[in-house]
C-alpha cells in the first residue's frame, strides 16, 4: 500500500470531488461562438458568390434570399449549434440542469468513453470529429460554389489551388527574392569557424599529455563513457555530457583536447575561439544552431561526437560583471611588490579589482543571444526534433517520437573561468569540471625529461629533478620555452649539447628578460646594491619559507636590480610567521637605506612599503594576526565600524611578543598598522645593524658580479665556496676594513654627488660562467639604424648571423667599364671569326655588313647583360629578404624573452590564486 | 483585450443581425434569377412570370424533331429558357398574347454559325428582322402555301451595343402584327468577346402594354448581361 502526497496542484478529476463545482464550467466566448461564426461566415461567402454570379443585377437582400432557400442545411447546422449552446448556457447557470444531463444522460457514454480510451486517444478523437466538422464544412461550401456535389467538390478543390498555382507562386518567389538577400547574407556568414576532424586525422595522444595525470585519466573516463555509455546507463545513470578544464595558460588544456581527438574513435569537432563572434546580431545564434545540427548528426551516424570549445570565455557571460580584471591592469612601476611571496603578491595585486573593475567590462564578447542558444542547445537535446516528427505526426494524430541519444561530449576550455556563465556550468550542461593546474613536480621532471629527450644535453637526472625545483609554477608551455631557450643559448655558443650553465642563463633570461645594458655611475651602483643586499640578507635571514633564487642589480625593463625568491616545496597555508617574514623583507629596504645613508632613503622604497603595509593592513583585520579578532569584511558588510581592539591577556595577539610595548599599542586600526610595521622595522633594522657586514659583503658581490645565483648568495653570506663565487674571501678582515672604507667614500659621493674616488676593493673573480655581460644579449643600433643581432659569448664574434654578411660590391662604374670592354673584345672576335670563317679580306666587308654585324652584336650583349643584371637583383632582394626576416625572428626571440612568462601570466589577469615563486624587483 | 473582446461580440451580434434581417424578414424575393448552363449569362425577370418550358419553342424554330440526333446535338449547343405572365403559360404565347412574355436562349455556334455572324445573323436570330430575311419568309410561306402569321413589321428602334471586354451585341425593338393585335418585340442579343456563343433575349408584349409597361422591360432587358471572367 503506498500513500501519494500531494504537494501543490492536483491533476484534474483525481481528487476527491469538488462540491464548489456543480455548474458546467464557463465557456470562453471564441469556443462559444466559433461553430457559430464559421457557419455564419460560409452563409456570407455563399451570398457573396451569388452576388459575383449575378454581378450588377442581384441586390444584397435577394441573395440572402436565394441562398437561404438554397442551403438550409446552414440553418439547420446554425440552429443545432444554437440550440447546443442554449444548452451549455443553461449549464453554467444551473446546478441541477447540469447534473441531469451530465449525470443522468451523457453520465453513461462519458464513463464508457473514459473506460474504452485512455486521454490521449479522447483528446484525439473530439480533435479528429471537430476537424471532420470543419472539412465537411469546407466541403459543402466549396459544393454550393462549385455547383457539384460536396463529396465530389473536396475533389475538385486541389485542382482549383491548382489553377490558383501560378499566381501563390508568383507570390512565394517574391517573398522568396526579398527574403532571400538576407537570409543568403546570413547564411554566408554563418559559415566557419568549425572544423571537424575524423580519427587518425590528429597524432597526438594521451602519452603526450604530461605531468596532468589526475586530470587526463579523468577526461579518458569521460571518452570511455562516451564510447560505451551502456555501462552506465544500463546501471541508471547517465552520461556526462560536459567537461570543462580550466587552469592557467599553458598548462595542457588544448594539448589535451587534442590528445582526447587523437584517442577517440569519434568524431571531433574544432569550435574556433572567435566562432561566434559577429558583425551582426544573430549570426551566432545561427552559428550555435548550425553546429548543433552537425553535431547531432555526427552523433547519428558515429554513435558519438566531441566538441571542443577553445577559449571557452568568448563565449562570455550575459548581464554579470566580469569578475576578473582586464588584462594588463596589474602593477606598472617600481614597488616592493615583487619581495613578496607570490601569495602575498596576488593579494596585493587584486586588491583593487573589486574596487575598481566591477565597474565596466561586461565580459564576453559573444553577441546577445549566442549564449542563450547555446544554452537552450545544450540543455534541448533531449526534446523532439524535425518537421515531419513533430508536425506531420502530430496532425496525423500520432505521438511524435522521442529523439534519439544524441551522445555528445562537450568539451571546453578556459583560463578564465570567472568569466564563464553560471548557467553554462551546471550539471546536465558541464557536468565535470576540471582544473589543469600546475604540473606537479614528478609531471615536471616528466615534461622536462620529455622535451630534454628531443635535444642533445648533459644534464643528469638530478639535475633535471633540481631544475623542476626551482621552477615550481612552470606549465608544459614554459618548459617547453625554457628547454628550446636552453638549446638557442647552447647554438650561440657553437655548442650542439645543452649544459646545465646554459639552461640556467636560459631560465634567468626568461625570468628576468634581457637586461638593460645600462651602466650605473658607482654611488648608484652601490646604493643599488646596498638595497638588494638588504633584502637578500633580511630574506635569507628571517624568511625560511622560500629560498633566494636569483639576486641582481642588473637594470631590467621594470627594475634596477632584483631578489627573488623561490619556493622550495609545496605548501598551501600561510602563517604569521611567514607574513612578518615578507613584511620584514620589505621593510629591509628602507631600514637599510636608512642605516646605511646616513637616515636617507630613496623613492625607491616606495613600493615595498605599500606592500608591506597592505600586508599588515590584512594581517589586523583580515587574518586575526594582529590584536584584534573581528574581520573588517565583515564589518563593513553588516555596516558596522571598526572599533576598539580587545586586549586578550590570553590571546595569540600580535603584540604577545612585543611585551613592554603592549600597553603603548593604539587601539585604531590604521594607527594599529602603523604601529605594527614601525615594529617590525625596528626588528628589520635590528637584523640589518647585527649582520651588517654581510649586507656590505653582499652587496659588494653584487657589484662585482652584477648577477647572483642563490647558491652563491648563500655561500658569500656564509663565507664557503659557492658553485660560482668564492664567498670564503668575504672572510678575510681587511677586505672588510675596504669594503667598509669603499661604502663610507661612497656614502660621502652620494650626500655630496660626486665621484666614489677609489676603486672598488678586493678581489675581482675570474669571468664567472653566469657573467652579466655574457648572459646579456643586447640589441645594439647597427649602422643602418637597425638593431642587430650581438651575440652573448664574448670569444665568439662570428655568430652564425653573421657568417653570410653580404659580399662587398664592386663600384658601378667599374662594372660599366667591364661590360663596355666584354662587349668590344666580343664584337672583335666575332668579327674576326666570321672573316676566318668566311676567307673574305678584310677589304671584302662593306661597311653597311660590318655596321649591321657590330649592332646585332651590341644587342645580343646588352640582352644579355640585361638577363644577368635582373636575375642578379631578383636574387640580391631575396637574400635581402631573407636576411631581414631572420633579423626579424631574432627580435622576435628577444622581445619573447624579455616578457617573463609569469609576469606575462599576471599582466593577462590569471587570477593567480595558487602561489608561484616569489622574486623580488625594485 | 476588453476591446478586443467588445469587437468580436459586436461582429458576431451584427452578422446575426444580419442573418436574421435578410431571411427572416422579407420572406420571398422579388425577382427570379436566372443563370444559363454555363453562368455567362444572366437576367432577372419579376417574379410573377412563371417559368415554362422552352424545349417546344426550341423546336419549332429550328424546324427539328425533337427526337432526331441533330435536336440531340442541338440541345448540347443550346440552352434557353421561358417566362411567360399569362395565367395560363404556354409556349405558343412566344407570338402572341396578351401578357408578356420572354424568352432566353444561348447558342454555342457552328464553326460555320461562327464564320458567318454579324449583327444581321444577330437580328434575325429568333424571327425575321432583315428585310431579306422577312422576303425569304414571305417566300417561304407563300411556297408551302399558307398565310403568312407575322406582318406589318415595324423598326422601332435599332441600337448597336459595344460591352466593354470585346463582346458586342444589337438591342432591336420592332412591331409584327399577329392576328388583329400588333405586338412589339424588345430582343437584346450579344457576341461574348470569343464570337463562339450568342445570347439571345427576347421580350414579348402587344404595343399598348409595351407602352404602358416599357420601363419594367427595359429593366428585364438591362439586367440581361453576360458575366465578364477575369483574364
Amino acid at each position: 500500500m503506498t500513500t501519494t502526497h500531494h504537494a501543490g496542484l492536483r491533476a484534474p478529476d483525481s481528487g476527491p470531488n469538488d462540491p464548489g463545482l456543480v455548474t458546467r464550467k464557463k465557456m470562453r466566448f471564441w469556443d462559444r461562438g466559433k461553430f457559430l461564426i464559421g457557419l455564419t461566415a460560409a452563409f456570407l461567402v455563399l451570398t457573396w458568390k451569388t452576388m459575383a454570379d449575378f454581378e450588377g443585377v442581384m441586390p444584397f437582400g435577394d441573395a440572402l434570399r436565394i441562398i437561404a432557400l438554397d442551403h438550409t442545411w446552414i440553418f439547420w447546422l446554425l440552429g443545432a449549434e444554437a440550440v447546443r449552446q442554449a444548452h451549455f448556457l443553461v449549464s453554467e447557470r444551473s446546478a441541477g440542469y447540469h447534473r441531469f444531463w451530465s449525470r443522468r444522460v451523457f453520465g453513461g457514454f462519458e464513463r464508457w468513453t473514459h473506460r474504452r480510451f485512455d486521454d490521449w486517444a479522447r483528446f484525439r478523437l473530439a480533435r479528429a470529429i471537430k476537424v471532420l466538422f470543419w472539412v465537411a464544412l469546407i466541403a459543402l461550401l466549396l459544393g454550393a460554389v462549385l455547383d457539384v456535389s460536396p463529396f465530389l467538390a473536396l475533389f475538385q478543390a486541389p485542382a482549383l489551388l491548382v489553377q490558383a498555382a501560378p499566381m501563390i507562386l508568383q507570390f512565394v518567389f517574391l517573398f522568396f527574392v526579398i527574403i532571400i538577400q538576407f537570409a543568403g547574407l546570413f547564411w554566408f556568414l554563418s559559415r566557419g569557424g568549425i572544423e571537424t576532424y575524423f580519427p587518425d586525422d590528429i597524432k597526438t595522444r594521451f602519452s603526450d599529455v604530461w605531468g596532468q595525470d589526475h586530470v587526463v585519466a579523468r577526461v579518458r573516463e569521460n571518452i570511455v563513457f562516451l564510447e560505451r555509455p551502456d555501462e552506465i546507463e544500463v546501471r541508471g545513470g547517465y552520461v556526462p555530457s560536459g567537461l570543462l578544464l580550466w587552469g592557467p595558460p599553458g598548462t595542457g588544456k588544448t594539448l589535451m583536447a587534442e590528445a582526447v581527438a587523437g584517442e577517440t574513435g569519434k568524431p571531433y569537432v574544432f569550435v574556433d575561439p572567435g566562432a561566434f563572434t559577429a558583425m551582426f546580431m544573430g549570426i551566432g545564434i545561427l552559428k550555435v544552431k548550425s553546429l548543433f545540427r552537425k553535431l547531432r548528426k555526427l552523433a547519428l551516424r558515429y554513435g558519438g561526437v566531441i566538441v571542443f570549445f577553445d577559449e571557452a570565455d568568448s563565449l562570455g557571460r550575459r548581464g554579470r560583471l566580469a569578475q576578473q580584471g582586464p588584462p594588463g591592469q596589474g602593477f606598472t612601476g617600481c614597488h616592493g611588490l615583487n619581495y613578496l611571496s607570490e601569495y602575498s603578491r596576488s593579494l596585493v595585486t587584486f586588491k583593487d579589482r573589486e574596487r575598481f573593475f566591477m565597474g565596466g567590462m561586461g565580459g564576453g564578447q559573444g553577441d546577445t543571444g549566442t549564449l542563450q542558444a547555446l544554452l537552450t542547445e545544450l540543455s534541448g537535446l533531449k526534446k523532439p526534433r524535425g518537421f515531419f516528427n513533430r508536425l506531420v505526426r502530430r496532425l496525423l494524430g500520432m505521438r511524435p517520437k522521442p529523439p534519439p541519444k544524441y551522445r555528445i561530449l562537450v568539451m571546453m576550455a578556459t583560463n578564465m573561468p570567472d568569466v564563464l556563465d553560471e548557467a553554462l556550468l551546471r550539471p546536465g550542461r558541464i557536468d565535470r569540471i576540471y582544473k589543469v593546474g600546475y604540473p606537479s613536480k614528478s609531471g615536471r621532471v616528466r615534461t622536462y625529461q620529455g622535451y630534454f629527450d628531443k635535444v642533445d644535453h648533459q644534464l643528469t637526472p638530478e639535475q633535471i629533478d633540481k631544475l623542476a625545483t626551482i621552477t615550481p609554477y612552470a606549465t608544459g608551455a614554459t618548459i617547453k620555452d625554457l628547454v628550446n631557450e636552453s638549446l638557442i643559448t647552447a647554438i650561440r655558443d657553437d655548442r650542439d649539447v645543452i649544459t646545465w650553465s646554459d639552461v640556467l642563463r636560459a631560465k634567468r633570461l626568461k625570468q628576468l628578460g634581457p637586461p638593460e645594458d645600462v651602466e650605473y655611475i658607482e654611488r648608484e651602483r652601490h646604493a643599488v646594491a646596498v638595497h638588494e643586499a638588504c633584502h637578500a640578507v633580511v630574506a635569507y635571514r628571517t624568511r625560511f619559507h622560500l629560498e633566494i633564487d636569483i639576486a641582481t642589480i642588473e637594470k631590467g625593463a621594470d627594475y634596477l636590480g632584483m631578489v627573488a625568491s623561490i619556493k622550495p616545496e609545496d605548501q598551501f597555508t600561510r602563517w604569521k610567521s611567514e607574513h612578518e617574514a615578507d613584511i620584514m623583507v620589505s621593510l629591509a629596504s628602507l631600514a637599510g637605506e636608512r642605516m646605511f645613508f646616513g637616515d636617507d632613503n630613496s623613492s625607491g622604497v616606495s613600493g615595498d612599503l605599500m606592500s608591506a603595509t597592505y600586508l599588515v593592513g590584512l594581517m589586523e583585520s583580515h587574518w586575526g594576526m594582529g590584536t584584534g579578532i573581528a574581520s573588517l569584511p565583515a564589518l563593513q558588510e553588516l555596516g558596522i565600524q571598526a572599533g576598539k581592539a580587545m586586549r586578550s591577556p590570553v590571546g595569540p595577539g600580535f603584540l604577545q611578543e612585543a611585551g613592554a610595548q603592549r600597553e603603548s599599542a593604539p587601539d585604531h586600526l590604521s594607527e594599529r598598522v602603523e604601529f605594527n610595521l614601525s615594529r617590525l622595522l625596528d626588528q628589520t633594522e635590528e637584523l640589518l645593524r647585527r649582520h651588517r657586514r654581510e649586507v656590505l659583503c653582499l652587496a659588494h658581490a653584487l657589484e662585482t658580479h652584477k648577477t647572483l645565483n642563490g647558491d652563491d648568495v648563500v655561500a658569500i653570506l656564509e663565507g664557503r665556496p659557492g658553485p660560482l663565487v668564492d664567498g670564503t674571501v668575504y672572510q678575510s678582515e681587511e677586505l672588510f676594513q675596504d669594503l667598509e672604507e669603499y661604502h663610507r667614500d661612497a656614502v660621502r659621493a652620494h650626500r655630496e654627488h660626486n665621484r666614489v674616488e677609489r676603486n672598488l676593493p678586493g678581489p675581482v673573480p675570474e669571468a664567472a660562467p653566469v657573467e652579466a655581460t655574457a648572459v646579456a644579449p643586447a640589441i645594439t643600433e647597427a649602422g643602418d639604424g637597425r638593431p642587430e643581432f650581438v651575440p652573448w659569448s664574448p670569444g665568439t664574434q662570428a655568430a652564425p648571423g653573421h657568417a653570410e654578411t653580404p659580399p662587398v660590391r664592386r663600384s658601378a662604374s667599374g662594372t660599366v667599364w667591364i661590360i663596355v670592354g666584354s662587349v668590344l673584345a666580343l664584337v672583335a672576335v666575332v668579327l674576326f671569326g666570321a672573316m676566318a670563317a668566311t676567307g673574305v679580306g678584310v677589304g671584302g666587308l662593306t661597311p653597311g655588313l660590318l655596321l649591321v654585324l657590330f649592332i646585332l652584336v651590341v644587342a645580343l650583349i646588352v640582352g644579355v647583360a640585361v638577363a644577368v643584371l635582373a636575375v642578379k637583383g631578383v636574387r640580391g632582394a631575396q637574400a635581402r629578404a631573407a636576411r631581414e626576416r631572420d633579423q626579424a625572428n631574432a627580435r622576435a626571440q628577444l622581445l619573447a624573452a624579455a616578457l617573463d612568462p609569469e609576469t606575462a601570466m599576471r599582466l593577462l589577469g590569471y587570477d593567480g590564486r595558487t602561489p608561484e615563486d616569489g622574486h623580488g624587483r625594485t | 483585450m476588453k476591446t478586443a473582446r467588445a469587437w468580436t461580440r459586436l461582429a458576431a451580434i451584427s452578422m446575426a443581425a444580419i442573418v436574421t434581417a435578410g431571411v427572416a424578414g422579407c420572406g420571398e424575393a422579388e425577382f427570379t434569377y436566372v443563370r444559363d448552363r454555363d453562368g455567362t449569362t444572366y437576367f432577372k425577370v419579376p417574379a410573377s412570370f412563371a417559368k415554362i418550358d422552352s424545349s417546344r419553342i426550341d423546336s419549332l424554330l429550328s424546324g427539328d424533331h425533337p427526337d432526331s440526333a441533330i435536336a440531340a446535338l442541338r440541345r448540347q449547343r443550346v440552352w434557353s429558357t421561358a417566362f411567360d405572365q399569362a395565367a395560363q403559360p404556354d409556349v405558343n404565347h412566344l407570338i402572341s398574347s396578351g401578357d408578356p412574355f420572354v424568352y432566353s436562349t444561348v447558342h454555342q455556334l457552328t464553326p460555320v454559325q461562327r464564320d458567318s455572324v454579324s449583327l444581321d445573323a444577330m437580328r434575325d436570330f429568333i424571327l425575321p428582322v432583315t428585310k431579306q430575311r422577312r422576303d425569304a419568309y414571305v417566300m417561304q410561306v407563300a411556297q408551302a402555301g399558307q398565310r403568312p402569321l407575322l406582318g406589318g413589321f415595324v423598326m422601332v428602334s435599332d441600337q448597336p451595343i459595344q460591352l466593354g471586354d470585346g463582346a458586342r451585341g444589337v438591342r432591336i425593338r420592332f412591331e409584327y402584327q399577329v392576328g388583329r393585335d400588333v405586338q412589339t418585340f424588345d430582343q437584346t442579343a450579344y457576341l461574348n468577346k470569343t464570337g463562339e456563343t450568342v445570347s439571345v433575349l427576347l421580350i414579348r408584349c402587344p404595343s399598348a402594354c409595351f407602352a404602358k409597361r416599357g420601363a419594367e422591360f427595359d429593366r428585364i432587358a438591362e439586367s440581361f448581361k453576360l458575366l465578364r471572367t477575369p483574364g
